[in-house]
Parts: C-alpha cells; sequence; structure tokens
C-alpha cells in the first residue's frame, strides 16, 4: 500500500486533479501509469471533530453543520454515501494520525483560505485511508438558521469540503471577475464544488445543484443509478490536436440542469457522466474563471488560448450509456 | 368481428329469398371496411425558451445562455384500417412515422459566442385509435370530424435516446371517390385530406414536458372494400 496526502481547499486553493479521461470533476490518483478515482470504499465514513471553539461557533455547533453537510450529500439519490460521527477529540485536523478529523484551526497567514480538505489515500487502489478538513478560525463563522451578515456559513462551507472529502474535485461552472484588490469574486455560479465561495452571510451553497449531484452520482452511485443515467463524451481539439483543460457545460433546455466537466488528456478526450437522459446543448470554453491550479496541477499543459464554441449539433443522451462520440472544434483567439 | 357480422346478415337476407327466384344481393346494413395510406405533415411546436442560468449571490440568475427550442415541421407516412360501424360512424386503427428536427437557438453567451443553431433528429413512431363521423354526405365527397388517441415512441440523436409517450389528435377532413363501384375486392378508391391538432406527451422535449399542441395536415389514398 502507497500513502499520499493531498490538500484542497475552497477560496484560494492548494492542489487538485491529476488528469483522466474517466473522470471530469472526480479526484483522481496516478497509480503507475493508471489513473485511478479517489473514493471511501468503506461505508460509514467515520469521523471526529477537534474540541475546538472558534469566536461565535462551538465545536458541537461545527459537529452539527457537518453532520447535516454529510445529510446533504447522502440524501443524493441512488448513492451510497453514510458517514458516522464518533465524538469529540483533541487530535487537529492535517495530522497524519489515521482518524478523520474536522475542526478550526487558526491559519490567519492564509487570508484567501475559508477552509481545505486533505487526504491520505491507497495510491493502488485509489481508497481514501483518511481525510481532515479544517475551518479557517481567522475568519468569522456563523451557523444561524438564515446565515449571519458579514459572516461566512459553516454549513454552506461544509458542504463544499465534504464534497472534496468524498472524492470530488473542483468544479468550474462559474463566472468570476477580478477583484482591485487581488483573487476574484463570484458573479454566478452553479456548483457547490465551484472554487469561489458566495460572499459573507450566503447560504446558497447548502443546497447541492445538478453538476455537484452527477459528480457524487458518478462516484457513489448505485447499479439503479447506472441503469437510469447516461454520458456525453467526445474530445475537443484546436486545428485537429486535442485541447486539454477545456471546460465543458451540458444544458438541458428541459430541465434546466448545468453539467460541466474538462477534457482530461492531450487527445482532448473528455466524459460527462451520471447526467440524467434527454438533449443537450454542449458549449465549450477555456478555463479562465478560476486559477487554473484549482483544478488541474498541470498547469502548463492547459490550453486556455482559445474561444468559447457551441458543439453543431443537440446530443441525446441515453438511459445507461452515451451516444455517439462528438468533436468540438474550437478556434484560436 | 366485421366477417361475423356479415355473414349473418348474408344468412338472414337468404331466408327472405321467396320460392322461384334466384338469389338476391343482401339488403342488410352495408358493413365497410376502408384502408388507407399516405403522407401527414406536421407543423412546427414550440417548446418554449430556457436560460442556462447561474445563480447570483443575491438570488438573481445570470445567464450563462439563452436558448429557443422548438420541433420543426415534420413529415412521414400514415396508413390505417376503418371500420364502418353505424351509417356514418366509423372506427379506425392506424399507425405511422414521423421526421422532423429539434432545434435550439442558442443566444445571448455571457462570453460573446455568436448566435446559433443546433439540431437533433427526431423520429416518432405511433399506433392510434380513432373515431370519424362522416356529417355531411354529398355524393361522392363526404366530409368527418375525427378524433383518437394512442401510443408513440420517439427516437432522437440517431435513435441514442428513446422515449415513450402518449398522443391524441381532433380534425376536420374530407372524403372524395373516384372510382366508385360495387364490382371487385376494391370497390373505391378515393382521396381523404384532413386538417387537425396534434396533442403529445411527454416524448422527447426540450421543454417542460407538458402537453404540446401543434397542427397537423394528411393526405391519403383511401381503398374501400
Amino acid at each position: 500500500m502507497t500513502r499520499r496526502s493531498w490538500s484542497l481547499a475552497v477560496c484560494a486553493v492548494a492542489l487538485a486533479l491529476s488528469p483522466g479521461v474517466e473522470a471530469y470533476l472526480k479526484l483522481g490518483a496516478l497509480a503507475g501509469s493508471r489513473v485511478v478515482s479517489i473514493e471511501w470504499t468503506q461505508q460509514p465514513i467515520r469521523y471526529f471533530v477537534t474540541d475546538r471553539d472558534a469566536a461565535g461557533v462551538t465545536a458541537t455547533q461545527l459537529q452539527g453543520a457537518a453532520d447535516r453537510a454529510f445529510g446533504t450529500w447522502a440524501a443524493v439519490p441512488n448513492t451510497n454515501i453514510a458517514a458516522q460521527f464518533i465524538g469529540f477529540v483533541s487530535a487537529e485536523p492535517f495530522q497524519d494520525d489515521g482518524i478523520s478529523v474536522i475542526g478550526f484551526r487558526d491559519r490567519a497567514d492564509l487570508d484567501r483560505t475559508l477552509a481545505a480538505t486533505t487526504f491520505e489515500i491507497d495510491t493502488i487502489t485509489g481508497a481514501i485511508l483518511e481525510s481532515d478538513i479544517y475551518f479557517n478560525s481567522a475568519f468569522d463563522w456563523s451557523v444561524a438558521t438564515g446565515g449571519t451578515p458579514g459572516r461566512f456559513d459553516v454549513e454552506s462551507i461544509a458542504v463544499h469540503e465534504i464534497g472534496h472529502l468524498l472524492g470530488l474535485g473542483h468544479s468550474a461552472l462559474g463566472e468570476t471577475e477580478s477583484n482591485t484588490g487581488g483573487g476574484r469574486s463570484v458573479l454566478g455560479k452553479r456548483a457547490v464544488m465551484f472554487p469561489i465561495a458566495y460572499p459573507r452571510g450566503n447560504i446558497e451553497d447548502r443546497t447541492l445543484e445538478a453538476d455537484d449531484i452527477a459528480g457524487i452520482t458518478d462516484i457513489y452511485g448505485s447499479t439503479a443509478a447506472n441503469r437510469e443515467l447516461g454520458a456525453i463524451q467526445g474530445r475537443v481539439t484546436l486545428n485537429g490536436a486535442g485541447v486539454f483543460g477545456a471546460h465543458l457545460t451540458a444544458f438541458n433546455p428541459a430541465t434546466g440542469a448545468l453539467v460541466g466537466g474538462f477534457s482530461l488528456n492531450q487527445q482532448g478526450d473528455f466524459v460527462l457522466a451520471s447526467i440524467e437522459p434527454g438533449v443537450y446543448v454542449v458549449r465549450v470554453e477555456p478555463l479562465d474563471d478560476a486559477d487554473v491550479d484549482s483544478f488541474f496541477d498541470e498547469e502548463p499543459v492547459v490550453n486556455i488560448n482559445f474561444r468559447p464554441a457551441y458543439h453543431s449539433s443537440l446530443v441525446a443522451v441515453p438511459a445507461g450509456g452515451a451516444g455517439r462520440s462528438i468533436e468540438i472544434k474550437v478556434q484560436a483567439k | 368481428m366485421i366477417l361475423v357480422m356479415s355473414l349473418c346478415a348474408a344468412s338472414h337476407a337468404g331466408a327472405q329469398t321467396r320460392p322461384g327466384q334466384g338469389p338476391q344481393a343482401p339488403r342488410g346494413p352495408r358493413r365497410a371496411i376502408e384502408f388507407t395510406v399516405g403522407g401527414a405533415f406536421q407543423g412546427p411546436v414550440s417548446f418554449g425558451t430556457a436560460n442556462a442560468d447561474l445563480l447570483r449571490s443575491d438570488g438573481s440568475l445570470l445567464a450563462l445562455f439563452r436558448t429557443e427550442n422548438r420541433s420543426s415541421l415534420g413529415y412521414g407516412l400514415e396508413t390505417s384500417l376503418a371500420f364502418q360501424l353505424r351509417r356514418s360512424v366509423w372506427a379506425e386503427v392506424g399507425g405511422g412515422f414521423t421526421r422532423a428536427d429539434l432545434r435550439t437557438r442558442v443566444s445571448g453567451d455571457a462570453e460573446s459566442v455568436g448566435a446559433d443553431t443546433v439540431t437533433a433528429d427526431l423520429v416518432r413512431f405511433s399506433v392510434q385509435g380513432a373515431a370519424l363521423w362522416y356529417f355531411r354526405d354529398r355524393g361522392r365527397t363526404a366530409w368527418f370530424v375525427r378524433g383518437g388517441a394512442g401510443w408513440m415512441r420517439e427516437l432522437a440523436g440517431d435513435a441514442t435516446l428513446v422515449e415513450d409517450g402518449l398522443l391524441g389528435h381532433g380534425g376536420i377532413g374530407l372524403r372524395h371517390w373516384w372510382r366508385d363501384g360495387t364490382r371487385g375486392t376494391v370497390k373505391r378508391i378515393g382521396l381523404r385530406l384532413e386538417f387537425r391538432a396534434d396533442l403529445r406527451s411527454p416524448g422527447i422535449s426540450l421543454g417542460d414536458g407538458g402537453m404540446r399542441v401543434g397542427p397537423a395536415a394528411a393526405g391519403h389514398l383511401v381503398f374501400g372494400f
């Protein structure tokens, strides 16, 4: 068994995803030359909470928010996700101690990191062995039912971080603008797993979007999910060559569902998996609405030098499989 | 059932034959059968608009792009078999297939991609039952109203996506006999034209999945037996 540690954060992000054509927003690990998606192979996921309060939020309240966030993911239909709170401990998150810990840490030095998740995985099988989450107590937090102006919502950020804990990477389903003082602000997004949080006081990220549901179903979907859901597969090309790191969006006009994904190899191949059967508009754009290293740890090879475009046809998605592979041709900027 | 009724009518007529005369043609109620085959056109049906919306922090929506969705003019073949129940009332069973396109016009892109229309093929197979009432019968030409319902299977994207649904229709038409005889197996040949409203739900949709209504027209050759 080989162990490897990773960390992912919301707002400003440390590391992310290894490339693999089978995953579009799942985390993957290289096992030799093979990419394996990382996931929990034993349920329920047993977790502890650090017995330490932050200003305005007790450890008990943090545990309650984490419990609700786990419940949000567990409620996704046709998936197998369960979590169990074991107890409060003095152990800190981000210690390589063999237990999964959620807690507050004072990281005033990380002024753009609200929270972060770290993993220890078996790089042969992709099984997650341990995962910790810390919430940066240098920020002001709230667990109020309707949120609190001027404070970040613990449950919203917990839903995002637990998405990482379960094996999801970041989604690029959002539009942002650069701030004059550095960083980016969200103009709009449609995924809890977008790497930049809504402003203080907002609680929208307590609710999963179609993109989050597709991603988690792709990892933990049951046999019924495999039978009832479908996929879009294809490649993105520029002058005949594959485009790595292109961001794809599939939109179902009948349901309003938006699901995103990426081309994940040098051939430009992509798969948008676990989506509802139907007819989709497929759009592709460069990955320019967040730091590229929020998504990939191979930033230099991500191509953002092309114009957004639509696939020339509507794409029909059947239940239980994928239609014919499509090619989306883009033009250089 | 029609065959049994015809035989009963013949038997009854035979019992009325007077001694010394040859057999006469049956005088009982006529139970005719008609077979039709022809083409059909279905008008475009709007599925409405739908936006690919992102959610702003204040709860308002930011459109990544907008879509206007419809099915195009469709064309296909239909066939039916009609049985006369009463003098002016017929029952009919039939089926057909239609080809059309699903069309989505994409516009208003947040990153200024030009407006474009993307399409997918749509094929519909249907089986229906209907009732016809001939409310006006003048010589070779008769006017009717028709209503019915049935089942359909729709296929899109080179038959990648398959959805079943229900359909119905109501309309008005006329039948005109070119040849109106009494000899031979095919006693009559004519043309039937009709205009109708087609209803279908849900099938393959680019909209909310509710009932859709669209105009249709059909022209059939009619063979009377």
